[in-house]
């Protein structure tokens, strides 16, 4: 993994709250355009609708946030490297975001798993289209819609292999969590890499065939009303076995999850994460 | 008012058929005896070895012409077609089981022949429509029930039966067409890829059911223990069945397989062949219909039922293409209704009227915080209009140019389509809407504003002992994406009727219908004598005989309600996918109007009597005496 992050000092605008999320998305820069940036924050209250997305987290410990190149067999895609402050070696994570990019309710879950210690890589599959920052929310799922399956999947694997090598985590503790477009990598990925140590996957597609090559524990994450998704838990937890389990949110479609959606709901979010630790920390 | 554009089509592109049909009419002697109000067409069907064959469909089309004209044989395996105009006539003879018989036939005399000797044939699958493939499928395991039932629950809400198996695969060729078929996406019906996530049922079954058809339909040998139905004898083969092709306004060549060949197998409805869907018929001969497939001409049409002329009229829509409908009704001033979509994207549905005598159109709009209006429509007997609505039922009325809204008790199910699918206004101006998939049928009273409901049972599957726990609890969380839009123990309740005091509504996975009684609600569900068909759209008509459409069993079904009698009409062409059907009162004889949407036809039958068919076989016998 190449670190050319820096710090990055925040603007006046940004610290006042006036600027757009999309804007300071763009600062952050992960379209990898060079100028590559850290932030660091520090658990101020106007940064947490930002990157914090679960309210009621006053106790985060500080995380490291910094713009990384991964490497691939044809180049360098971004992503974002989180790492909690202090040293030691720490369990990894890698977490792959849904169809409208890497974007900043992502950067903040990615945070959210960082400040529970982990150290957390989300990479930017929408880098070969020139980087997450640069679209919007319909272009980016335009974006992702058009990108290769099997390429994003040696993307993930490519970002495995980068946090395998941080000398900051513990290699035989790479889990990755995934959602909804993320899930089917999350699953490909472990078709490919029996060491991964576990996946949690939040309302996604189970790939048709492979899953007999799997290895590692899955936990999925399913809303009752998105029946499509969610009638498939039967079938993967057939094929999967004991390394399936998962929990259906009564009466919730995926939106249940993601703050500011008409369909949020605190409680089960907080349900979801509370799981989602637990299986990781299992 | 919108804009309308009138595009005409009628035959110009037959110009050249119908000049060489016209130059034989001129050239060929015509009789003076001719029949009244034209010649007579008649012959008889036996088979190769001499067995004389009743029940067979004999079927007529002048060259040139795009209506086709068919009869059935009598048990003497006689036929006789009502009175036709001269001309050169392709005749053939049809019936499952046997190679088709052709004929040609100049008919420039009084009263013509044409005997068909029909030829069996080994392999007559094709020739099948859903039902008999349903029955040909065995049911002596609980794995073969239980897999004919997950075959029937998920792959026929989309297909009929009969075009699924017309083909063998192997294991492997029906797997990776259920894998395409599960990752179709909805309403679009686009291949998905690996990202969108499968109809969960076909995931789950999808090695077993490839298994199963494999075993069906594959390399070897099958247990389908395949039979034809009964041909219709009595009643049913002394009707008369007149076909009209409705060229796609968009593509006139499709469907390229309109369904009266049988040996070519039941048609694809793929590539734009279906449009047309409902349809009336008015005081002036023509047939009225609507389209439901996007269209650059056509929002709704006309035919002439004599000349066969078909008229379309185009209200613009967004996207250059022409806003389109599905359902049409007729009020009790022969008023037609029917629905359109919405202006603009996101806007309400919208209630069209059309004037058959002026062909004045008209929209109305339901106001902003009501429901748009939906799939179906249907006049009450208090001059009212009612639309199905994603909440319930809406109700305009005409006079007063307001639309009433009507809330389902039963709307939030956390499984199950929640809007309404059918409706019907019955005699008092209450309207009843079906929950298709929540087995409840709805109904509001436009005077009260009151709304109840009736909650019809579950149905028994022909495999409740076969399913595990896991599968049940598989369709429990699939919920409508079974993908039937249903869970296998629905009834299905589609489009009803209300006559005098009863509401019917034709069950479309019961194979049953609802008799309700609209003032108590009290039920009883009449079986139907044809089983996996799909009743669908049920009308009745001035005798109080309850007609209803098998979507794909090529047949309609008459129901005497005093006598419990049911009548089957099999319909002459194969593969229709039958949906919508309005009965006519032509001057004291009733006509039922049916649309195949799968062959771009509209069907129009009417019924002989003994009587009429024995005076038209003694004026045969009368005119060829005098030859």
């Amino acid at each position: 993994m190449q670190d050319e992050s820096k710090s990055l000092e925040l603007p006046e605008s940004f610290l006042r709250h006036r600027m757009q999320r999309r804007e300071i998305l763009r600062m952050v820069a992960l379209a990898g355009t060079g100028a590559a940036a850290a932030l660091v924050f520090d658990g101020n209250s106007w940064a947490r609708p930002l990157l914090s997305p679960q309210s009621g987290q006053d106790t985060q410990p500080n995380v490291d946030i910094q713009t990384v190149q991964i490497p691939t067999d044809d180049g360098n895609i971004s992503g974002a490297l989180m790492k909690p402050t202090g040293a030691g070696k720490l369990p990894g994570l890698l977490m792959v975001h849904a169809d409208r990019g890497l974007n900043n309710l992502f950067l903040g879950f990615a945070r959210k798993l960082a400040a529970d210690g982990f150290v957390v890589l989300a990479p930017d599959l929408l880098s070969r289209a020139g980087g997450s920052a640069k679209f919007n929310f319909a272009q980016a799922g335009r974006e992702t819609a058009q990108l290769d399956p099997d390429s994003t999947v040696a993307d993930v694997k490519a970002s495995y292999n980068s946090l395998a090598k941080d000398s900051g985590v513990d290699a035989q503790k790479i889990s990755a969590v995934g959602f909804g477009w993320g899930v089917w990598r999350v699953f490909m990925l472990a078709q490919e890499v029996p060491s991964l140590h576990r996946a949690v996957v939040f309302f996604g597609t189970t790939p048709a065939d492979g899953l007999d090559k799997i290895r590692t524990p899955f936990f999925e994450h399913y809303a009752q009303l998105d029946f499509r998704v969610t009638g498939n838990a039967i079938w993967t937890e057939k094929v999967l076995g004991k390394n399936f389990s998962y929990y259906v949110y009564p009466k919730t479609n995926q939106q249940f999850f993601y703050e500011g959606t008409p369909g949020y709901n605190a409680d089960a979010a907080a349900l979801a994460w509370k799981k989602t630790f637990e299986f990781l920390r299992s | 008012m919108s804009i309308v554009r009138r595009n005409r089509i009628g035959l110009a592109a037959l110009g050249v058929l119908a000049f060489s049909a016209l130059a034989m009419i001129i050239i060929q002697p015509s009789r003076s005896q001719a029949a009244p109000n034209g010649m007579l067409l008649t012959g008889l069907v036996t088979s190769t070895s001499g067995e004389k064959m009743g029940g067979v469909v004999v079927s007529a089309q002048a060259e040139g012409k795009l209506i086709i004209t068919s009869v059935y044989t009598d048990d003497q395996g006689r036929y006789y077609f009502p009175a036709m105009d001269a001309g050169s006539y392709n005749v053939w003879a049809q019936a499952v089981g046997y190679e088709t018989g052709r004929g040609q036939v100049n008919l420039n005399g009084a009263v013509r022949s044409q005997n068909f000797s029909m030829k069996s044939m080994p392999d007559f699958l094709k020739q099948l429509s859903q039902d008999r493939i349903a029955a040909a499928l065995p049911e002596d395991t609980p794995e073969h029930r239980k897999m004919k039932d997950v075959f029937e629950n998920n792959c026929t809400s989309c297909h009929p039966m009969n075009f699924l198996l017309q083909n063998r695969f192997d294991k492997d060729g029906w797997s990776s067409a259920i894998y395409l078929m599960s990752r179709l996406t909805l309403p679009d019906m686009n291949f998905g890829g690996v990202d969108y996530p499968p109809f969960p049922a076909f995931q789950y079954y999808r090695d077993e059911l490839a298994a199963y058809l494999a075993e069906m339909r594959g390399p070897g040998t099958s247990p389908m223990r395949i039979s034809p139905r009964a041909r219709p004898s009595g009643e049913a083969a002394m009707a008369v069945v007149t076909e009209y092709d409705i060229p796609s306004p968009d593509r006139p060549d499709l469907p390229a397989n309109r369904g009266q060949d049988w040996s070519l197998g039941t048609p694809s409805s793929m590539n734009g062949a279906r449009g047309i869907h409902d349809v009336i018929l008015d005081n002036f001969g023509n047939a009225w219909f609507t389209q439901s497939e996007p269209s650059v001409i056509r929002s709704y049409g006309k035919i002439n039922l004599k000349t066969g002329e078909v008229t379309n009229y185009t209200v613009p829509g967004p996207n250059g293409l022409a806003v389109h409908g599905h359902a049409m009704t007729r009020d009790q001033d022969g008023i037609l209704w029917f629905n359109l979509q919405p202006a603009a994207p996101g806007g309400p549905g919208r209630l069209a009227r059309v004037d058959p005598a002026t062909a004045k159109l008209d929209i109305y709009t339901p106001p902003k915080g009501m429901a748009g209006v939906g799939g179906d429509v249907s006049a009450d007997g208090k001059g009212g209009v009612w639309a199905a609505t994603e909440t319930g039922g809406i109700r305009f009325d005409p006079k007063t140019q307001k639309f009433q809204d009507f809330k389902s008790l039963t709307l939030n199910s956390p499984i199950g389509m929640q809007g309404s699918y059918g409706i019907a206004g019955d005699q008092d101006g209450n309207g009843w809407w079906t929950q298709i998939s929540l087995d409840i049928i709805g109904k509001g009273d436009s005077y009260t504003g009151e709304v109840s409901e009736v909650k019809l049972p579950k149905r028994a599957s022909r495999a409740d002992d076969a399913y595990t726990a896991e599968e049940r609890k598989m369709y429990e969380l699939a919920g409508t994406n079974a993908p039937r839009f249903t869970a296998p123990d629905t009834q299905a309740p589609r489009r009803p009727a209300a006559d005098g005091d009863i509401l019917w509504a034709p069950d479309y996975f019961g194979d049953n219908v609802a008799k309700i009684d609209i003032h108590t609600l009290k039920y009883t569900l009449i079986p139907i004598p044809v089983k996996d068909g799909g009743p669908y759209k049920l009308a009745v008509d001035k005798n109080h005989d309850v007609w209803i459409t098998l979507v794909d069993a090529d047949t309609i079904l008459k129901y005497d309600p005093p006598t419990q009698k049911w009548t089957a009409f099999t319909l002459p062409s194969i593969g229709g996918g039958l949906r919508h059907l309005s009965t006519f009162d032509n001057q004291g004889t009733v006509q039922v109007a049916i649309c195949e949407t799968r062959t771009g036809k509209i069907a129009v039958l009417q019924e002989r009597t003994k009587r009429e068919l024995q005076a038209l076989q003694a004026q045969v016998q009368q005119l060829s005496a005098e030859k």
